[in-house]
């Protein structure tokens, strides 16, 4: 489908007050996934760098905006005025307004927005060749790009700062909009008369300004047509239903979707598949990334994001709020079962895997870590899992509420806690460590800086396992059987009996009590 | 006009084309260069634009849509009559100054 400006588009919408940061659009209703792509013109103060100017949107989980350009005093060749441009994609068609904000001081902030609704643009990255500058002495502007692609489209937003008059557009070039805004600036909105970009080729956006203005910044961007999909199916060899010598087959199989307000989002990335089924607000987004994978069920506001990753994958069952980011990191696996407010993220590790079952409020996060597994099961108020800069561990933490599993700067690391409440098993700065929480309460295995350690806590209240353990040591806290077990068995020093009977000091023979088996060891 | 200074009679609030970039909606505002009072607002709407309506301001909930300031121009050109007048006063829009103390925009 060839890009279009959608009948949605929204009017310009200009700022006349100085002391107000904030312009918003009419409401609108985009076509579903349509590109959005405001263009912003402002006003600065005289000499002044501005903080960078923000975007939002009315809707109820807003978009992911993506700012293309931003051009102001702080760049070359600091001359006053702004001129910038975002992007993103329309979800759903709901109706929304979108709202910039200027970060100029007051009252120097007058502005202008003209958001333009671009339908058949390239959901896998609709953003081609885009840049800014300024000039400080221009009356007119040959913008030039190199397109990357045929039938693109380019867009050009401009600020003059000396209030020189409206704009007219040159060769090529069709006017959007130009105004004074009060005495404050003149803006310009233009683009290509026709999406009409050569890949390869230059194409040029050409405005006039009022007069020789010495002080005018400008944005630009070339707007992305979607491929036709079947020219390269036809031709792949490795699809199963080509044959060499034989026309390319539809496959019998056929695929009915039937949901309702679907939406999708793939950005910047290369081989990236998004899939959203029905539902609203439903979101899958890859930045940066190559060959990531992203899925997101039924439901509402959910959400699979992968950046700056490779070869990703990031599913989301049903239900409300999950979420699955993975950032910077290569292949990651994040699932999120059935439920609400789950999340599994993974921030620049590799190779982890994490799973979060039907309940409420479960996280799962593994930092820098490598090789990394975690399970939280079924469960309510926020049981973490967590693994931080750890190589080839496994953590697993069953039902209950705050159980947890954490495992800093080591490596190969095991650590399992049970079913129960506040129950805790920790490691940092070791290796090869095993620990277990089994049922009770405030059960607690902490080990600091050992290497080669066991350590059990099994059924009770208040059990503690802690300190720093030596290489090569045994240490277990608690009776599973009755029997409680102290200190070192080689030091000679015993406490609780594994056959219903109680040793107290040393089994060797200097001390013994409470011995109901005969006979009597000393 | 010089940056900065007062706008000078007539002054363009709102040039507002639709998305064929030809169709659209205009608004001139006619003053008193000394009083600042307004005497006319001149408006002009091409008959097949998508937009119906120039909002002066924004409503409660921040959008043009809902501020109370706002018309639809008949299709054409139109000057406003002393009741259209008497309809800004009413609605706090007597000086030029007033009328550029919101944002403005055209809706649907």
């Amino acid at each position: 489908m060839a890009l279009a400006i959608s009948s949605a588009t929204p009017s310009i919408a200009t700022q006349t007050v100085g002391t107000t940061a904030t312009v918003a659009t009419g409401s609108f209703t985009p076509d579903i996934g349509a590109l959005l792509l405001p263009l912003w013109s402002a006003n600065s103060a005289t000499g002044a760098s501005p903080a960078a100017p923000s975007i939002t949107d009315s809707l109820a989980t807003h978009l992911a905006w993506l700012l293309n350009d931003w051009q102001s005093h702080a760049d070359a060749p600091t001359v006053d005025g702004q001129a910038a441009a975002w992007w993103a994609f329309a979800p759903n068609a709901a109706s929304m307004t979108v709202t910039v904000t200027n970060g100029a001081a007051s009252p120097d902030r007058q502005a202008a927005l003209a958001l333009q609704v671009i339908t058949g643009a390239d959901t896998r990255g609709p953003i081609g060749a885009h840049g800014k500058a300024g000039s400080a002495s221009a009356a007119s502007i040959a913008q030039s790009y190199t397109a990357t692609r045929n039938d693109s489209w380019g867009f050009l937003v401009v600020c003059d700062w000396d209030l020189k008059g409206p704009m007219s557009a040159g060769a090529g070039t069709t006017l959007i909009g130009s105004a004074d805004i009060g005495t404050a600036i003149t803006y310009g909105f233009f683009r290509r008369i026709t999406p009409d970009g050569v890949a390869g080729a230059t194409t040029t956006l050409n405005a006039t300004l009022g007069a020789t203005s010495t002080s005018v910044a400008w944005a630009w961007v070339e707007v992305l047509p979607d491929i036709p999909y079947p020219l390269g199916r036809r031709r792949n060899p490795y699809s199963p239903l080509w044959r060499p010598g034989k026309p390319w087959r539809r496959p019998k199989t056929s695929f009915a979707e039937t949901a309702t307000a679907p939406s999708g989002t793939a950005e910047a990335g290369t081989v990236t598949l998004g899939l959203t089924v029905s539902g609203t607000a439903v979101h899958v987004g890859q930045l940066s990334g190559s060959s990531a994978l992203g899925l997101a069920g039924s439901g509402t506001a959910k959400k699979v994001v992968a950046l700056g990753g490779t070869c990703a994958l990031g599913l989301a069952g049903s239900g409300t709020a999950a979420k699955r980011t993975g950032q910077a990191g290569p292949a990651a696996l994040g699932l999120a079962g059935a439920s609400t407010d789950r999340k599994v993220a993974v921030e620049r590790g590799t190779s982890a895997v994490g799973l979060t079952a039907a309940g409420t409020g479960s996280k799962r996060a593994p930092q820098t870590g490598l090789t990394t597994l975690g399970f939280t099961g079924t469960r309510t108020s926020g049981p973490p899992v967590r693994a931080v800069a750890g190589v080839g561990y496994l953590g697993l933490a069953a039902s209950g509420a705050a159980a947890h599993v954490a495992r800093v700067s080591g490596t190969a690391i095991i650590g399992v806690a049970g079913s129960g409440t506040q129950r805790h098993v920790a490691k940092p700065a070791g290796a090869a460590t095993l620990g277990f929480a089994t049922l009770g309460g405030a059960v607690k295995r902490a080990v600091s800086r050992g290497l080669a350690v066991l350590g059990l806590a099994p059924s009770g209240y208040a059990t503690r396992g802690s300190g720093q353990v030596e290489p090569g040591d045994l240490a277990v806290t608690g009776d599973p059987l009755g029997v409680s077990v102290r200190g070192d068995p080689r030091g000679h020093t015993l406490t609780g009996d594994p056959l219903h009977t109680t040793a107290t000091g040393d089994p060797s023979g200097q001390t013994v009590t409470g011995d109901r088996l005969p006979p009597t060891v000393t | 006009m010089a940056k900065g200074d007062p706008v000078t009679s007539p002054y363009m609030a709102l040039d507002a084309p639709d998305y064929t970039a030809v169709n659209r909606i205009q608004v001139w505002v006619d003053f008193d260069n000394t009083t600042r009072v307004i005497s006319a607002v001149r408006t002009h709407r091409d008959q097949a634009c998508m937009y119906h309506y120039v909002a002066v301001g924004v409503g409660p909930d921040g959008k043009p849509d809902s501020s109370p300031i706002k018309w639809p121009p008949p299709v054409g050109d139109y000057t406003s009559t002393p009741a259209d007048l008497a309809w800004f006063n009413s609605v706090g829009v007597v000086t030029v100054e007033d009328f550029m103390g919101y944002q403005i925009t055209a809706t649907v």
